[in-house]
């Protein structure tokens, strides 16, 4: 009786130290910065630079809801009324001034910048990429991330997380053949319903050597409480 | 401006003095949200070489110019407003003047006037002029059943169409009832429009009534990553087109004896890198002339000019151009190509686009090589200034 009770204590022990140390292991990093870069509503500006001189500039509305995403153009005037939706695998553009909506294929270049339609209106880490390694400094988790598939824009991305603020300070993107291609780096942290969140990202797109795209996101909610149907064909139509 | 109001009849300039106090009051109070106005000045300019020795337009019989000019000026203004928690309210005018900057003389007629009412996010009811978005062809849209782009300027802004439109929006689609009414209840139309999407692609599909016949439509579109594939289609009742018989006489639309006409485009975009795509397209249109009817036309030019159209005529028309985005989206350079195999009309024109915030400058060359030409070449600058 004693034995058994021995061997039941043991595998209760072994159990409890089993489901504690996989639940510290398991932290879900890419849930994490899929939460930390989730806003349902933001005013965003975006500066195309080449040689610290700004070429181009876009003022524009930012609306969320899960995994569909909604743009509007605010300034310059010639794309003053310009909207773009995401809807998970569909990219369409609105334009105001033919009144018709193009289907846009997700990897070519946002509106000139260094960024791709990709990068700005579907980026979900859980979804497009798998951790394959994580390495640790005094200050950053780094992580080692690898495409799902070949449909995702990058084939590895090394994102690096601030471990006090939980949110992302660097991101490098490459390609098959490991080439560095763009790198974002995330700044001005605030915190949004307890999670931080970086407000400004700064797009160099490591090809070409003399330009970067800025975009700085204000007056960001996590929650905008606006129907799904806003978020259809039907409704950019209008 | 006074002097070229004078060259108006007195309803038009009273429209015009209207619109131009409407405009003033209303941009006065722009700084309100809930207005919010554009206004696009346009310059466009033409310099032609006319070719001496066109069948179509010998001894220059339709008076052509070397040069022309027109400015456009569309202001839009637009009002919106919460009538109370689950009704918006939406007002919207944008008049076009338009001025031929060679003779003084200006033209004016409503792009858009509208007032729509939006109850919740799911119904819309419209009335006024509207512009319609149907179709997803570059250059060509069967499904359009109004006015038809340029296809040499597919940015050009369209004139809308007098409506009643309901809008529902369902989650992943939604229906829209039309009337459109015109000068005689025959010439009015009725129709339906169903559209969904789902995974990577969409789907419209059109049902118009009028006292011409039946027209059935359908729209469909499918994205990947780098590419894009379109079609959309008619199948109609009923004839607009003019033909010519062997003896070189216009037959009238209404005397064609034909159960079915089909229109069908097929088309698609390719990114070949971040900035560079290519775009085809093919359009079958029942309407148009045969083998048989081109060489007629060609025989008895030019008394059959009403069959013309510059860019394709016979039944079969191919488009292929290749754009290139500089960096930072400043210019575009684009490399312009139509072919319509039956009358061998070919035409090839590059495009270079530079824009700056509120500045586009658009200059076009146009290289016509057929019998059919009225240009040797045609070159264009559009300079159009929003504000």
């Amino acid at each position: 009786m004693k034995n058994i009770m021995k061997y039941f204590f043991n595998l209760l022990l072994t159990l409890v130290l089993t489901f504690g140390y996989s639940q510290e292991e398991k932290i879900n990093y890419l849930e994490l910065m899929d939460k930390c870069l989730y806003i349902e509503y933001a005013n965003l500006r975006m500066d195309i630079y080449k040689k610290d001189k700004v070429v181009k500039f876009y003022d524009m509305i930012s609306y969320r809801v899960g995994e569909k995403m909604r743009l509007e153009f605010v300034e310059p005037a010639t794309e003053r009324g310009r909207k773009m939706l995401n809807d998970e695998s569909n990219l369409w553009m609105y334009l105001p001034r033919t009144s018709r909506v193009m289907r846009l294929p997700l990897k070519q270049s946002f509106m000139g910048s260094d960024a791709s339609n990709r990068d700005l209106m579907r980026m979900s880490y859980q979804r497009d990429y798998d951790i394959i390694k994580i390495e640790e400094t005094t200050e950053e988790v780094i992580l080692i991330l690898k495409a799902k598939d070949l449909t995702v824009s990058y084939n590895k991305v090394v994102l690096r997380i601030n471990k006090d603020k939980m949110s992302p300070v660097k991101q490098e993107m490459f390609s098959l053949s490991n080439k560095l291609l763009k790198t974002i780096v995330y700044e001005n942290h605030i915190v949004l319903d307890d999670i931080g969140f970086p407000t400004t990202y700064t797009i160099v797109d490591n090809l070409l050597n003399d330009s970067k795209t800025i975009m700085q996101y204000s007056n960001a909610k996590r929650k905008n409480n606006i129907a799904k149907e806003f978020f259809t064909l039907g409704s950019i139509r209008r | 401006m006074g002097f070229l109001i004078l060259t108006f009849h007195k309803r038009s300039k009273l429209i015009i003095i209207g619109c131009l106090m409407i405009l003033f009051s209303m941009t006065t109070y722009s700084q309100s949200s809930n207005f919010t106005h554009l206004f696009i000045m346009e310059n466009y300019n033409e310099f032609n070489v006319l070719d001496k020795q066109s069948k179509v337009n010998p001894d220059n019989l339709l008076g052509l110019n070397d040069i022309s000019s027109i400015t456009r000026f569309y202001p839009i203004l637009s009002y919106n407003d919460t009538i109370s928690n689950e009704f918006i309210g939406t007002f919207q005018v944008e008049p076009g003047f338009f001025n031929n900057n060679l003779n003084f003389s200006l033209d004016l007629k409503f792009m858009e006037l509208y007032t729509a009412i939006k109850f919740d996010e799911k119904n819309r009811l419209l009335i006024g002029k509207k512009r319609l978005d149907w179709g997803s062809g570059l250059v060509w849209n069967p499904t359009l059943f109004y006015t038809q782009k340029d296809p040499l300027r597919t940015q050009n802004r369209l004139e809308g169409v007098y409506q009643l439109n309901y809008n529902h929006l369902f989650e992943k689609s939604d229906l829209e009832f039309y009337i459109f009414p015109d000068s005689t209840i025959s010439k009015s139309k009725i129709a339906i429009k169903y559209n969904m999407f789902g995974n990577r692609s969409n789907f419209s599909s059109t049902y118009i009534y009028s006292g011409e016949g039946h027209q059935l439509g359908y729209d469909i579109s499918y994205g990947g990553n780098q590419f894009v594939l379109y079609s959309e289609g008619i199948a109609k009742t009923y004839s607009r087109r003019f033909s010519i018989n062997p003896e070189g006489l216009i037959i009238d639309p209404t005397s064609i004896k034909k159960t079915l006409n089909i229109e069908v485009v097929l088309g698609s975009s390719i990114n070949l890198s971040e900035r560079i795509t290519s775009y085809f397209e093919y359009r079958y249109s029942g309407d148009n002339l045969n083998r048989n009817e081109i060489k007629a036309f060609r025989n008895y030019l030019p008394n059959n000019l009403i069959l013309y159209d510059p860019i394709s005529m016979g039944q079969h028309s191919f488009f292929g151009s290749v754009n290139y985005i500089g960096s930072y989206g400043r210019w575009s350079l684009n490399s312009r190509g139509f072919y319509d195999p039956t009358s061998h009309q070919l035409i090839l024109s590059p495009l270079f686009v530079y824009s700056l915030n509120n500045l586009q400058l658009e200059l076009s060359a146009l290289a016509f090589h057929n019998s059919f030409a009225i240009y040797d070449l045609q070159s264009t600058l559009l300079i159009s200034l929003s504000f």
